[in-house]
């Protein structure tokens, strides 16, 4: 398993490496710069800033400074707030990821409850109940559930603030959560109904309760263990997809968090930013994989790395 | 325990614990009310207030500041900021007049205009306690000029002496650029007196001293061009200095004990939370969380609905105007005529009414009527909605009903309401002139690239004034090659005119001029057929005062914003 790793590891050279190249060409090749705004710079004032941030040499100039900026760690300096792109991903990845892990933990809780209910229930009420909660959990986008949420739960009774976000602080905690964890959360009760359905139709299990094994163990040591390895497979992306940010929570909460400054780094071309997010959001991805495949080796044994 | 019991035992523990959860979302009996109380106007007028010891908070809506170098910066809300911490020499009062700030009276003029002498109040300070003198307002001017710090507001100094030269030796030597620096005409004559000499008369330069460019820079924490310090780290001279602050979510401000002006800050803390989306802001302002905020025009019809809202609201014009630029260069707008029948083609109420929510002014002036004094009909007859005006126009440019009129493309920032202006003036030009026109849409950024760079046939845009004087909507803009003029008007009556107003020291004289010049600009739609003044409407909780009294058309995020210190509240 160390070689396997260690071997992963290496190969995230390369996909970093690919990653920053497209991305760099991708975002040059888009019109409009950073210093594009409503009211026109004078052209003495637009070289200077060029100069100053690094863009006034060719694209392939350019191109080798940023890579060798970015081998020694140093993403740059925001051209709209003038501070290092590394001190900007460390502040809001540092709330992103708060409400993220938040986020994964109500999708996990809801999923697998909903999922495990609705499984051992098939054709129940259980079922029938967790399958409608999933199924409107998935049909409803954040930006519709998000607003939603507010006007209920913080406009109508008032019981939860609508700005922002305080970790322990229910008030700020609860809506965002929901509104992010809701859509993974449906997923996972998916998954994970259709995996315990699969489960309990084998015949290890038959046997289990044919043995006269008690029904607790059979449904959690050997049909919800065992249905897991599918649900396994969709947390990883998942979590790597929460706790790096959404633009449309963030946005709706007013929450200082990765997603918006993504999404507001592209828009006013701010280069260093999206650079650095996207190298950042890659190295997540590739880690929450990597993560993935070595628990898969924990979760069944037949699995060798 | 039999299968179906267990199957039970089960859904009841996972049921509980989606109830836990549930649990997690009931109501706080401990928790502070949200809902803000109804509240009482504060004792005294808001210009001249009895209320002298701050108390209460105030927290409002806006929006992230981009730089806080006041010498670099140009966004709206990174203005609104700096006015809110640091003041100039003069202060823009509510009627837009500049009044002595740091200055201990109005400034000397000598008999040909071109020297300001300026007298600081004695005794001022930065809020670190630090002297704040003569040496610090230059020092501000040279930052400005500074081509390192390439700050974005240089141009509204060009008349300095000395500023263009530093401004653009970016490329030259440090020791050319020092001798530059020291030729910039700006000098402490002693402590407390500061001497500008200017290339020419600027009649305007009194207001200029009143703006973000030339406010002081710390000598003791700031160079030429090094690094401007941040919030926390940085000294302050207004009424408010920050105390603390978290980038995209907030900045608390207190009141700045060594702030020099009359009129000291009234409430201990102001809060600004940064907000993007105005819908989101307008909850917020719905459940009690923020005491002020703007109103998107999506939404003005809801708010004047409201029983509660309608009656915070408060709407006014801004200094802001919209309108239809063609670019000159294209060989169809080129024809006068052309441009005329787009004009006359144009129901501007109607599509105010409908698509616009009734947000905006419809109007054929390019200066708002504050710096104008005309009325926004003022040039209806020449360019207003006629569509029988409008066949006769395109007839007489050789396209009678339209007919071989080349395709033309109107570019637009990406969002719903300019989509639906886009469609709304393409089936009008349709209707009444029977052309097509291709509607394009792009992100701000490209959409300023390509206006910058002129590659347009039309865009919807316009103007906001960055200083409140007729000389701001035409100057640059209009005259031949002039740095804004994007849209290639070249009128030679235009530029004599201009030129007369630019340096006359008669002031009522100077803004006839600038007058004449908007009529010729607007009747032969050299570069722009105004369709409204941009609205400005915000909603604002009852307790607070001094903000709708000194609101100005000015105002960046919430009415009165450019003088902090005028707000009182009563909500504790």
């Amino acid at each position: 398993m160390v070689a396997y790793t260690i071997r992963r590891i290496l190969l995230m050279i390369p996909l970093l490496f690919a990653v920053a190249t497209v991305t760099f060409f991708l975002m040059h090749s888009v019109e409009g710069g950073p210093f594009d705004t409503e009211k026109p710079l004078s052209e003495a004032a637009r070289q200077r800033l060029n100069e100053r941030y690094d863009l006034d040499g060719t694209l392939l100039t350019q191109y080798v400074n940023y890579l060798q900026r970015t081998v020694q760690g140093d993403f740059g300096i925001s051209f709209s707030n003038d501070r290092p792109v590394r001190d900007i991903i460390g502040d809001r990845f540092s709330v992103s990821i708060q409400l993220g892990i938040s986020a994964f933990l109500f999708a996990v809780t809801m999923g697998l409850t909903l999922g495990i209910i609705a499984a051992i229930n098939q054709n129940g009420i259980g079922d029938y109940v967790g399958v409608f909660i999933a199924t409107s959990g998935a049909a409803l986008p954040s930006f519709i559930l998000a607003p939603f949420l507010v006007i209920l739960f913080a406009l109508k009774v008032d019981w939860f603030d609508v700005l922002g976000w305080e970790l322990w602080n229910y008030k700020k905690m609860v809506l965002p959560t929901v509104a992010l964890g809701m859509l993974p959360g449906a997923f996972v009760a998916r998954i994970a109904r259709a995996s315990m359905l699969d489960i309990l139709r084998q015949d290890y299990i038959r046997t289990a309760r044919a043995k006269g094994v008690k029904e607790t163990r059979v449904i959690i040591q050997h049909a919800v263990k065992n249905a897991m390895i599918p649900v396994l497979t969709v947390l990883g992306p998942i979590f790597a997809g929460l706790i790096t940010g959404s633009f449309i929570v963030e946005n709706a909460f007013a929450i200082p968090g990765l997603g918006n400054t993504f999404v507001g780094s592209v828009l006013i071309r701010d280069y260093g930013v999206i650079m650095g997010v996207t190298l950042f959001y890659a190295v997540v991805i590739a880690a929450m994989n990597l993560i993935v495949d070595l628990l898969y080796a924990v979760a069944d044994p037949r699995i060798r790395l | 325990m039999t299968k179906p019991k267990w199957r039970m035992l089960l859904s009841v523990l996972a049921m509980f614990a989606v109830l836990a959860i549930a649990a997690a979302c009931g109501d706080d009996d401990n928790a502070e009310p949200t809902k803000a109380p109804g509240g009482t106007a504060a004792a005294g007028s808001p210009t001249a207030p009895a209320v002298t010891k701050p108390s209460g908070t105030i927290t409002i809506r806006t929006i992230q500041f981009e730089s806080w170098d006041p010498h670099f910066a140009d966004f709206n809300q990174d203005i609104e900021h700096f006015f809110m911490v640091w003041r100039g020499l003069y202060h823009l009062d509510a009627d837009s007049k500049p009044q002595p700030a740091m200055a201990a009276g109005m400034p000397t003029v000598s008999a040909d205009g071109k020297t300001y002498t300026v007298k600081l109040q004695p005794g001022l300070k930065w809020s670190d306690g630090q002297p704040l003198d003569a040496a610090d307002f230059v020092l501000g001017l040279q930052r400005t000029c500074n081509p390192d710090n390439a700050g974005h507001y240089q141009y509204i100094l060009t008349a300095v002496v000395g500023c263009d030269d530093y401004y653009g030796a970016a490329k030259k030597t440090a020791e050319e650029k020092a001798a530059l620096q020291k030729a910039v005409g700006v000098r402490a004559v002693d402590a407390t007196t500061i001497e500008y000499k200017l290339t020419d008369p600027q009649p305007t330069f009194t207001i200029l001293l009143a703006l973000w460019p030339t406010f002081p820079a710390p000598k003791h924490k700031a160079t030429v061009d090094g690094k401007w310090a941040g919030p926390m780290e940085n000294v302050y001279n207004g009424p408010f200095k920050p105390s603390a602050y978290t980038e995209k979510d907030k900045m608390e401000l207190v009141p700045n004990d060594q702030y020099a002006g009359k009129q000291k800050a009234q409430v201990e803390k102001l809060v600004l939370r940064y907000i993007d989306d105005p819908a989101v802001a307008l909850n917020a302002y719905r459940a009690g969380e923020i005491d002020a905020t703007t109103v998107p025009s999506t939404q003005l019809k809801a708010v004047k609905a409201d029983p509660t809202l309608g009656k915070e609201l408060v709407s006014y014009a801004a200094t802001r105007t919209t309108g239809i630029e063609p670019n000159l260069k294209d060989p169809t707008l080129a024809k006068l005529d052309v441009r005329l029948a787009l004009s006359q083609a144009t129901d501007r109420k109607t599509l105010n009414d409908t698509i616009l929510n009734g947000a905006n002014i419809p109007s054929t002036t390019w200066m708002p009527p504050s710096r104008s004094g005309t009325k926004p009909d003022a040039f209806d007859a020449a360019i207003g909605f006629n569509p029988t005006k409008a066949a006769e126009s395109l007839k007489r440019a050789g396209y009678d009903k339209g007919a071989g009129f080349p395709k033309l493309t109107v570019l637009q920032v990406d969002s719903a309401t300019n989509k639906a202006i886009g469609e709304f003036l393409q089936a009008e030009w349709k209707k009444y002139l029977g052309i097509e026109i291709t509607l394009e849409y792009t992100d701000s950024r490209t959409r300023s690239s390509r206006f910058n760079s002129g590659d347009f046939q039309i865009v919807l845009g316009g103007w906001g004034e960055d200083y409140p004087d007729p000389e701001n909507w035409i100057l640059g803009l209009y005259e031949t090659g002039g740095s804004i003029n994007k849209q290639s008007c070249s009128m030679k009556a235009i530029d004599d005119v201009i030129a007369k107003a630019k340096f006359n020291q008669k002031d009522e004289e100077r803004r006839q001029q600038y007058r004449d010049a908007e009529k010729l600009v607007v009747e032969n739609v050299c570069g722009m057929a105004p369709m409204w003044q941009v609205g400005f409407h915000a909603v604002v909780k009852p307790y607070i005062k001094g903000m709708v009294e000194n609101k100005k058309a000015d105002d960046k995020q919430v009415p009165g914003d450019t003088s902090v210190e005028l707000w009182t509240t009563t909500k504790k």
